[in-house]
């Protein structure tokens, strides 16, 4: 290590020696510039393609980014389905209480059983309704135009 | 950043999983009702009340997996829209009423174009698209009658240009 440090420092005065001296400088800048400016060019070719890499893979990962409004409507629609799907469960219930009241098997807590249950179906609803109002919104925000209307011809 | 990426793409994929599975247990769920009603009704133990579910049950699940790949859950001919709800479901139409309109709920076809078509006697005489902003979207169009007096008019939904289905009514004098 030390040897080579001191080889190193010996090539260096050599060439400081060469390129002061007038009349070998024109041989000096001939023999050190094709390595520099190899290595140079190297490591410019290398950043390059690192920076082009970089870019490449950034801008395709932003591609794969949903918007804000996409993840907000992405939202929008579980909830859709979480509440859809807890309406249908309330509704088979409600089956159930119809035919026992039809039938007139039903007693009084059947009945208000039944009552909370459409009470919780009509809550549903309502919350279904905001959702879509929300979405609507939304894509008012995004569109400009309102998808939900009455047309008449 | 590979680990990054999957946690972000994880995440924005989420609602899609979470959509179906909600669907899916809740169809798994009907099975399970079907069979065990199945099973009490083959040894002779089902009451009455588990007999009509049975039917309901599986009345049900069609209608659910129908509607989980999209579909209009409803399409109504009514006199009135109020609140974006139909007041009534019509099967025919007095001419005097003037005007009558086609409701439709549409489910799971989120980002698609559904379009309403009117016709009588083949002739397209109406059509209206809407672009669907979620999974659970009503739209309606409403078309004045007075010439089609006894006549059948034919409203079609097309989603994407496809017709899915169709509803008629009849224009009574």
């Amino acid at each position: 290590m030390t040897k080579k440090m001191m080889a190193h420092g010996k090539q260096q005065r050599e060439r400081t020696d060469n390129m002061t001296d007038p009349q070998n400088s024109a041989d000096a800048t001939i023999s050190i510039n094709p390595k520099r400016l190899a290595v140079i060019l190297g490591i410019i070719v290398t950043l390059s393609g690192a920076v082009y890499k970089t870019y490449t893979v950034t801008t395709g990962y932003l591609d794969t980014l949903a918007t804000k409004v996409e993840v907000k409507q992405s939202e929008i629609n579980s909830s859709i389905e979480l509440v859809s799907v807890t309406m249908m469960g309330y509704e088979d219930e409600l089956i159930g209480y119809d035919f026992l009241i039809e039938t007139d098997q039903a007693t009084p807590a059947d009945r208000v059983a039944k009552a909370n249950v459409e009470r919780r179906i009509q809550g549903l609803k309502e919350k279904l309704d905001r959702l879509e109002t929300r979405s609507s919104e939304l894509l008012n925000i995004q569109t400009g135009s309102d998808s939900v209307g009455s047309q008449i011809e | 950043m590979k680990n990054w990426i999957l946690a972000l793409t994880v995440l924005i994929a989420m609602p899609a999983f979470s959509q179906s599975i909600l669907t899916d247990s809740y169809i798994n769920e009907l099975e399970q009702n079907i069979e065990e009603i199945e099973a009490l009704k083959k040894g002779g133990l089902a009451t009455e009340r588990e007999i009509y579910m049975l039917e309901y049950y599986k009345k049900k699940i069609g209608e659910v997996k129908r509607t989980a790949s999209g579909a209009a859950a409803r399409a109504i001919f009514t006199t009135e829209i109020k609140n974006k709800e139909p007041v009534n479901d019509l099967n025919s139409v007095a001419v005097n009423s003037r005007q009558v309109s086609f409701f439709t709920e549409l489910v799971n076809l989120n980002g698609k174009i559904v379009t309403h078509r009117w016709s009588v006697h083949g002739e397209v005489v109406y059509t209206k698209d809407f672009r669907v902003g979620a999974n659970r979207w009503r739209v309606w169009t409403t078309k004045t009658i007075t010439p089609y007096v006894n006549s059948m008019i034919v409203v079609q939904i097309l989603v994407n240009g496809q017709a899915v289905s169709q509803e008629t009514i009849r224009v009574t004098p």
